[in-house]
């Protein structure tokens, strides 16, 4: 089952009066139960691609579909990223004025719904299962990087997405860290979550099930 | 379980100054109010908003245009000049104990409140005095000394013989009598009715009707002011007292200034209290936009907490505004007889407007300074 399919995508920047082109008429489906890895070099469009892909940033061609369905507006786009949709970051994203257990709880904050036991104590067992029940009522500074990132792993998870996106998950962790991220990714797959990965850790590969490669703002399979 | 300092606009100067602003608005669009109520019940039905100068050329026969005028459907009394001038402010003076057309003679009425009252038939001539009147009409003595007042209270309904500028004695029923207790010094003051004063004068003085002197005409209705230039010999017409129009233009002109700087501070103090919420805000809201919050949810949030602020402070603004006029305002009013009959109270229709210009003012700066969460650029957010 396709979950996210983007079709003739592209996507370019002005800097400085030039203008970069970063996806070059890109067309992908991810499915169901896959764990994708996108690899590249700098500046090849990894990040450019996981934000589309995630309806942050609209291309300026083509088009994504959502399980086969396109999605129009930002309210639109927005509700789906809250339901569908969770979003992991290199720099984690956390808010710092918050615990550990908020964080996790915001993207259920949009319905009011955090006020609902249910949702807490889902929170509280997806931060045990992630090794962070004594850590719920932290705040970000107070956690090391690897926490941090199972926080916000933590977050991507609350409203069960089916697709989750990750952006360079393991660039601040060190290798134990790496090694538990990759390994949570990959049983979110083996959950039936399609879970695509950009990175520069070779060690994915050993992870993932289907590796890309972007470069130059094309996007091919790599055998 | 706290939610987002983010989603939490409370900052307590803004709220003061809000509410600063507001009670100053409120206290402005009252007193406006209540000035243009106080001139339309009171000052606009006086006399003194309906008499005309009208200025004549040499070669007018004033005695015959005094006779048409006073014939004149539109025309209520028609005086000389020097006639007008001798007896000075014709005005009108109304109270709860007594309604009805009075002429003051001579100086302003003050507060004295009438205590008793009577009926006037329409043959008879009759006049309102202190109830402690000093004996200066009725005797030459020293009017100052209080010990010789006369309590002519007990005489209302009854007819007196008065002396009239020292003169001629006339017969008046003293229709109703005034507190003057406060002050015994003030000089004798009697309020007559119109038909009595022109009975007055008329058997007083003789004026000169062929000096070149022009004529005050007391008019029914400013509408009409345009037909006294068909009569022969007028030249021109001026309103006598334009205190009114005068008076509400400067307020209007104060309160219009004070009003647009008013909500000029408000749009950029809030526009900038807004605008710093989003950039001291701005990743957590860019982290807000990952989870999947729309701009129309983190904009809807700013416009609420806004709100909320808007309503604190105008709630509070609300009840300092009328302690204030209650309290302070009518304090000065009491000591201007005429300004008393002024009801400085906010009304429903003050705190609407008031309210309605706050909340339009600050949700129109929160709108611009929202713009700001349109141009969101997420990607610089994700790397920085």
């Amino acid at each position: 089952m396709d979950m996210v399919t983007v079709e003739s995508c592209s996507k370019s920047y002005k800097k400085n009066k030039e203008v970069i082109l970063a996806l070059k008429n890109i067309s992908y489906s991810f499915k169901k139960g896959i764990f994708y890895s996108i690899m590249g070099p700098s500046g090849s469009g990894k990040s450019t691609l996981i934000n589309i892909l995630g309806g942050l940033i609209e291309p300026d061609n083509g088009k994504v579909l959502y399980f086969g369905s396109t999605i129009r507006g930002d309210n639109n786009l927005s509700k789906l990223r809250n339901q569908h949709i969770g979003m992991i970051y290199q720099s984690f994203l956390l808010n710092e004025n918050m615990t550990a257990l908020e964080n996790v709880l915001l993207p259920t904050y949009i319905n009011h719904s955090y006020k609902s036991i249910d949702n807490v104590v889902r929170c509280r067992q997806i931060l045990q299962e992630l090794g962070l029940k004594k850590r719920e009522n932290h705040y970000p500074k107070e956690l090391s990087g690897g926490e941090q990132q199972r926080v916000a792993i933590a977050r991507a998870l609350v409203n069960n997405p089916d697709i989750i996106l990750a952006d360079e998950p393991t660039g601040n962790l060190d290798k134990k860290n790496e090694e538990y991220v990759f390994k949570l990714l990959k049983k979110l797959s083996t959950d039936g979550k399609c879970v695509i990965v950009v990175s520069h850790n070779e060690k994915i590969l050993k992870y993932s099930d289907i590796n890309l490669e972007l470069e130059e703002g094309e996007l091919r399979e790599k055998k | 379980m706290k939610k987002s300092n983010i989603l939490s606009l409370k900052n307590v100067t803004m709220l003061f100054l809000i509410f600063l602003l507001s009670t100053f608005l409120l206290i402005g669009i009252t007193y406006y109010f209540s000035v243009s109520k106080y001139y339309q019940e009171y000052v606009e039905k006086n006399h003194g908003f309906r008499i005309l100068y009208l200025l004549l050329d040499d070669d007018c026969d004033r005695g015959k245009l005094i006779e048409n005028l006073e014939n004149s459907e539109h025309v209520e009394d028609a005086f000389l000049e020097d006639e007008y001038s001798t007896f000075g402010i014709i005005n009108e003076y109304q109270s709860d104990e007594f309604t009805g057309e009075v002429l003051l003679i001579g100086v302003d009425p003050g507060m004295q409140k009438i205590i008793a009252g009577s009926d006037l038939n329409d043959s008879e001539y009759g006049m309102i005095c202190p109830s402690s009147i000093y004996p200066e009409i009725f005797y030459d003595e020293n009017p100052y000394d209080y010990r010789k007042n006369i309590d002519i209270s007990s005489d209302v309904g009854n007819t007196l013989t008065l002396k009239y500028g020292g003169i001629k004695e006339f017969k008046l029923k003293l229709l109703g009598v005034f507190d003057r207790s406060f002050d015994y010094t003030d000089p004798n003051v009697c309020y007559v009715t119109h038909k009595t004063l022109r009975y007055l004068n008329d058997n007083t003085y003789d004026y000169d009707i062929s000096s070149n002197s022009g004529i005050y005409v007391l008019i029914d209705d400013l509408k009409n002011r345009e037909k006294l230039y068909e009569y022969k010999g007028v030249e021109d017409v001026y309103l006598v007292t334009t205190i009114r129009s005068d008076k509400l233009q400067n307020i209007i002109f104060v309160l219009g200034i004070f009003t647009t700087i008013m909500i000029s501070f408000i749009v950029v103090m809030s526009y900038l209290f807004t605008n710093r919420q989003i950039i001291n805000n701005y990743r957590n809201i860019g982290i807000l936009r990952i989870v999947g919050y729309s701009k129309k949810i983190l904009k809807r949030r700013y416009y609420i907490s806004n709100i909320k602020l808007c309503i604190i402070a105008i709630t509070l603004s609300i009840i300092v505004a009328n302690c204030f006029l209650t309290n302070f305002v009518e304090m000065f009013l009491y000591d201007n007889p005429q300004l008393s009959l002024m009801n400085m109270h906010t009304t429903l229709n003050t705190v609407i407007i008031s309210t309605v210009i706050i909340l339009m003012t600050v949700l129109l700066s929160t709108y611009i300074s929202l713009k700001r969460i349109d141009n969101l650029d997420i990607l610089e957010i994700i790397n920085d």
